[in-house]
C-alpha cells in the first residue's frame, strides 16, 4: 500500500476524484504552496515590527485619552511639553519657554520656531489655540485630564495664552496628552462641525518625530520617520516601523521567537516566564502607575453600607493577585495610590485581606449567608476574569455570591452613565497621564465623575470629600497638597468606595538588538519609537 | 426560470425588511446610549441632548425607523457614530475582506470535501473511510480557535513556512483597491509577488475554517454517493462496461451533489456570520473585526449595516443553490 501510494504521487493528474489518496494530494498542494514562502516578498527588516493587542479606533490626538490611540499618536504628534522617555521629568517640546502669572491662572507659552508639521507648514501660536478650541468644543478624550482650562488666547504668532478657571498644579503633566495638530490641515477636512474628527481618524497632521505612511483599520499602521523633526536625529534611531494587531498573544509570541517581530505587548505573566528563557529574547518588566480599583456601587442596595464595602475589600487576596496570577509582577499601592504616584507614602495603610475581619463586619450588619448577591462588571478580553474569580472566591468565604458581567470597557462607561444599569462592583485600570494624585484621586470619588461616562463606577457622593478634592485641585504648595490628599485617602478607606487592587508592571518582550524601548509612566502601553534604534 | 429568480429577488424585500425591523428595535433595546457613543463618554448633558437632536435620536423609534430606511434606499447606511466615518465606505473596506477569506475557505471546502467523500464512498469500510471518518469527527467537534492556534504554532511557529497573522506582508503595499479582495486585485494589477503574498496569508485562516466544513461536506457527499451507488441505473451504467472512475463522476456524483449543495449553501451562511473569531485570531480586517467593534461599542449604523449585508449575501446564497439544483438535476423546475 505504501509503495502505491509513494507512486500515485508522482502523478499530478492523479490528484483527482479517483486516487488513491486524497488527503495526500492534498497535503502535495499545500507543500507547494508553503514553498512559494521564498517567492513571497521578505520583509527588508530595516525597519521594526511591534505586536500589539489593542486597536486603535482612531488616531484623532484628542482621543489620546484611550492607550491604544495614545500610542500611535505620541510617535506623530508633538506637545508643549513632553516626560523625557521613561521618565515623569518634564521637558520642552514644541515651548521654548513658559511663564506662570502670578494668580496661576494663566500660563504663557513661547513656542519654538523652528517645527514644521509633517506637511513642512510652520508650527505656530494659532495651532495650539485650535487644539484648545477643539477640546474644549468636543469635550472629549483629553479633556477629561485637562478641564480646568478655560481657553487659548494666541499673543502673536509664537507666543500663546492657556487660561484656566482656577489654579492647577496637575496642568503641565496633562499637557503632555495636548498633542497639537495642524489647524490649517484640518479646518480644510471639517465635516458637519466635527472638528476634523472624521478625517483624522485615518490621517495625520502632526509634527512628532514619525509620520503615517498607512493605516489600516483593524490591522497594523506604518510610521516612517519625519527628517525635519524638530527633536533632530542625532545618534541612532529606528527607519520606520509597523504596529500590527495581534489579538491572540499565543500569535504574538511565536512571531517574536520566529524573528518576525522586534517587540510584542505580553499580559501574561506565564508567556513572559517562557520567553525569559528564549535566546536572543529579552523580557521587560516595566513599573506603571497603572492601578486596578474595584468599584463598589454606593447606591445598590446591599453595598450602601459601608461596613459591606469594607468586608469586600477586606476579603480580596491582594497577596495571591500578585502571587500566583502575576507571578509577582504587579505591586501593592501605597493606601490610595499606586507607589510612584505624587503624594503616595510607603507608610500609608496598604490593601491586605483580613477574612476574620471581613466576616465580623458582615455579621454587625447581619447578612445571612446566600442572602445577598452581587454582580460585577469585568472585560474578560483584557485578561480581567481572574480577578473576579478572586473577588468572587472571597465574597463566597463571606456567604455572598457575585455573578459575572463580563463586558468590554466602552459597554461597561456606557452602563456606569446610570445608576440603574450599573452593575454592583466593576473593574477598572486607571491609565493616569502622570504621577498627580489628582488624577487618581479626583477623577475616581469626585461627585461630578459619577455618571455620565465619568470613571466614579461607585456612585460616591461626599461633599466633604469633593471640597478636600477641590482644594487639593488648586493647593500650589506641594506639601499642602499631600496633607489634604492623606486627608482624603483616610475618608477613602472609611468609606470603602473601591477596593484598591493591584499596581500593574508592565510586560513585554523583544528581540535583544532592539535597543532603547523605555516607557514612560505618563504614557502607559504606548510605544514611543524615538528613542530606540536597532544595534 | 427568469419569472421564479424576479419572485426571488422581489420576495428578499420583505424579509430584508423584517430582518432590518427585528435588528433596529432590538439593538435599541440593548442597555446604553447611542447619544453617548457619539458624543464621547464625557459629554456634558448638553452636548448629549444635541447629538441626540442631530442623529434623531430623540425621536420615536417608529420614526426613526423609518428616517434609516428612506436613506437606506439611498445607498445610505449611515455614519458609525465612533469611526465618524459612512458605514457604506467601511463596508466597502471591510466586506471584501471577509468575502475573499470565506471564498478562499469555500474552495478548500469543495476542493477537499467532495473528493474525499466520493472517495470514502467508493472505499467504504477500508481504512482510508475509517481514517476519514475520524477525521470528521474531529473536525465538526475541535474548537476552532483551538485549531488556529495549533495551526499557526505548527505552519508558522516550528515549520515557518506561512504567515502567522494579517493579509499582507509587512512590507507588501496593498494592490490598487478594485474588489478589495487582495488576490483578485493583485491578480488584475499583475502584481504576481503580491497575489503570492496575499494567498500565503489566506491559507491558514482558510484552512482553519475550511476543516469543519471539509468534515461536514465530505460526510454528506459520501452519504449521498452511497445511496446513489446502489441505484438502478449506476448498476445500468457499470453493465453496460463503463470504467468505475466514469461511472462515479459522471452518473453517481451528480446525482449525489444536491443534499451536498445545500451543505456548502449553509457552510457559507455559517461562515458569513463565523469568521468572527477567526478573523481576530488572525487579525483579517475582513466584516468580523468590524462586526465587533461595532457591537461593543454600541454602533448602531455599523451593526445594522453589517446585519443588512450579511442577510443580502446570505438571500443571494440560498437562491445561487436553488438555481444549482436545476443544473444538477433537471428534473427540479421553479415555476
Amino acid at each position: 500500500m505504501l509503495i502505491r501510494i509513494i507512486r500515485r504521487r508522482r502523478t499530478p493528474s492523479q490528484c483527482w476524484v479517483g486516487a488513491r489518496s486524497p488527503a495526500i494530494c492534498c497535503a502535495i498542494i499545500l507543500v507547494a504552496l508553503s514553498s512559494l514562502v521564498s517567492c513571497g516578498p521578505k520583509a527588508a527588516r530595516t525597519h521594526v515590527v511591534l505586536l500589539t493587542e489593542g486597536i486603535p479606533p482612531t488616531l484623532d490626538p484628542v482621543a489620546a485619552l484611550d492607550s491604544r490611540v495614545d500610542n500611535p499618536v505620541i510617535n506623530l504628534y508633538s506637545a508643549l511639553v513632553q516626560y523625557a522617555p521613561g521618565t515623569t521629568d518634564l521637558r520642552h517640546d514644541l515651548a521654548a519657554s513658559y511663564e506662570v502669572s502670578p494668580d496661576n491662572r494663566r500660563y504663557i507659552f513661547t513656542l519654538r520656531d523652528d517645527v514644521v508639521f509633517h506637511d513642512r507648514s510652520p508650527v505656530g501660536a494659532a495651532d495650539v489655540k485650535y487644539a484648545v478650541d477643539r477640546m474644549l468644543a468636543l469635550k472629549i478624550g483629553v479633556w477629561a485630564y485637562l478641564t480646568p482650562v478655560s481657553g487659548a488666547e494666541v499673543l502673536d504668532t509664537h507666543r500663546v495664552a492657556l487660561d484656566l478657571f482656577a489654579p492647577f498644579p496637575g496642568l503641565l503633566g496633562a499637557l503632555t496628552r495636548l498633542y497639537i495638530g495642524n489647524a490649517t490641515a484640518i479646518r480644510e477636512h471639517e465635516f458637519n462641525g466635527d472638528f476634523g474628527q472624521r478625517w483624522l481618524q485615518a490621517n495625520d497632521a502632526g509634527s512628532g518625530p514619525y509620520r503615517l505612511v498607512s493605516f489600516q483599520p483593524g490591522q497594523q499602521f506604518t510610521l516612517e520617520r519625519f527628517p525635519e523633526y524638530h527633536g533632530g536625529w542625532a545618534g541612532e534611531h529606528i527607519e520606520s516601523a509597523v504596529f500590527r494587531v495581534i489579538r491572540e498573544e499565543a500569535a504574538r509570541r511565536i512571531a517574536l521567537v520566529n524573528g518576525d517581530a522586534d517587540w510584542i505587548y505580553l499580559s501574561s505573566a506565564d508567556t513572559l516566564e517562557a520567553l525569559s528563557t528564549e535566546p536572543g529574547i529579552q523580557v521587560n518588566r516595566d513599573p506603571t502607575l497603572n492601578q486596578l480599583y474595584i468599584g463598589m456601587n454606593t447606591r445598590s442596595e446591599h453595598l450602601s453600607d459601608p461596613r459591606v464595602r469594607r468586608a469586600l475589600a477586606l476579603a480580596y487576596d491582594y497577596e495571591g493577585h500578585i502571587k500566583y496570577l502575576m507571578r509577582g509582577n504587579a505591586e501593592l499601592a501605597y493606601g490610595v495610590l499606586p507607589a510612584r504616584a505624587e503624594c503616595a507614602s510607603p507608610d500609608a495603610p496598604r490593601s491586605r485581606m483580613n477574612l476574620a475581619e471581613a466576616k465580623r463586619l458582615i455579621a454587625e450588619v447581619g447578612i445571612q449567608p446566600g442572602e445577598v448577591e452581587l454582580t460585577m462588571a469585568f472585560e474578560g478580553t483584557t485578561g480581567e476574569t481572574p480577578i473576579f474569580e478572586i473577588m468572587r472566591a472571597g465574597a463566597e468565604q463571606l456567604g455572598i455570591r457575585v455573578s459575572a458581567v463580563d463586558i468590554e470597557w466602552d459597554a461597561k462607561v456606557e452602563n456606569y452613565a446610570l445608576p440603574e444599569t450599573s452593575t454592583d462592583l466593576g473593574t477598572i485600570w486607571l491609565f493616569a497621564p502622570g504621577p498627580e494624585a489628582h488624577h487618581y484621586l479626583y477623577t475616581l470619588v469626585h461627585s461630578t465623575q459619577a455618571g455620565g461616562g465619568g470613571n466614579n463606577f461607585a456612585w460616591y457622593q461626599n461633599p466633604t470629600m469633593d471640597a478636600l478634592l477641590d482644594e487639593a485641585a488648586e493647593e500650589l504648595d506641594p506639601d499642602r497638597r499631600c496633607e489634604l490628599y492623606r486627608e482624603v485617602e483616610t475618608l477613602w478607606l472609611a468609606d470603602t468606595p473601591f477596593a484598591i487592587g493591584v499596581t500593574m508592571v508592565g510586560l513585554s518582550a523583544q528581540r535583544d538588538n532592539l535597543k532603547g524601548y523605555s516607557v514612560s509612566l505618563g504614557h502607559p502601553l504606548t510605544q514611543n519609537l524615538y528613542p530606540m534604534w536597532r544595534e | 426560470m427568469g419569472r421564479y429568480v424576479a419572485r426571488r429577488l422581489l420576495l428578499m424585500v420583505p424579509v430584508l425588511l423584517g430582518v432590518s425591523l427585528l435588528v433596529f428595535f432590538l439593538t435599541n433595546l440593548l442597555p446604553g446610549d447611542p447619544a453617548r457613543a457619539a458624543a464621547g463618554r464625557l459629554a456634558t448633558p448638553e452636548q448629549l441632548s444635541a447629538v441626540r437632536e442631530r442623529l434623531g435620536l430623540d425621536r420615536p423609534l417608529p420614526v426613526q425607523y423609518g428616517l434609516y430606511m428612506s436613506r437606506l434606499v439611498q445607498g445610505d447606511f449611515g455614519t458609525s457614530l465612533t469611526s465618524k466615518q459612512a458605514v457604506a465606505r467601511e463596508l466597502r473596506l471591510f466586506f471584501p475582506a471577509t468575502i475573499e477569506l470565506l471564498l478562499a475557505t469555500m474552495v478548500i471546502v469543495v476542493a477537499v470535501g467532495i473528493p474525499l467523500g466520493v472517495r470514502t464512498a467508493t472505499a467504504r469500510g477500508g481504512w482510508f473511510d475509517r481514517a476519514f471518518l475520524g477525521f470528521s469527527y474531529m473536525g465538526v467537534g475541535i474548537p476552532v480557535f483551538f485549531l488556529a492556534l495549533l495551526l499557526q504554532l505548527i505552519f508558522a511557529g516550528w515549520l515557518r513556512v506561512l504567515p502567522i497573522a494579517g493579509r499582507l506582508g509587512l512590507e507588501t503595499v496593498p494592490p490598487p483597491m478594485l474588489t478589495g479582495m487582495y488576490t483578485v486585485d493583485a491578480l488584475f494589477a499583475g502584481q504576481w509577488a503580491t497575489l503570492v503574498d496575499a494567498a500565503r496569508h489566506l491559507v491558514l485562516p482558510a484552512m482553519t475554517l475550511a476543516v469543519a466544513g471539509i468534515a461536514e461536506v465530505g460526510r454528506i457527499t459520501r452519504s449521498s454517493m452511497l445511496t446513489v451507488l446502489e441505484q438502478d441505473y449506476v448498476r445500468t451504467a457499470r453493465a453496460k462496461g463503463l470504467s468505475e472512475r466514469t461511472v462515479w463522476l459522471r452518473h453517481a456524483l451528480p446525482n449525489a451533489m444536491l443534499p451536498t449543495t445545500t451543505v456548502i449553501g449553509l457552510q457559507v451562511a455559517f461562515l458569513l456570520g463565523g469568521t468572527v473569531l477567526i478573523e481576530n485570531l488572525f487579525s483579517w480586517g475582513g466584516l468580523g473585526t468590524y462586526a465587533w467593534t461595532g457591537i461593543f461599542r454600541l454602533d448602531i449604523p455599523v451593526i445594522m449595516g453589517i446585519t443588512l449585508i450579511s442577510t443580502v449575501a446570505y438571500l443571494f446564497v440560498n437562491l445561487g443553490v436553488d438555481l444549482i439544483y436545476t443544473r444538477l438535476d433537471p428534473r427540479i423546475e421553479y415555476e
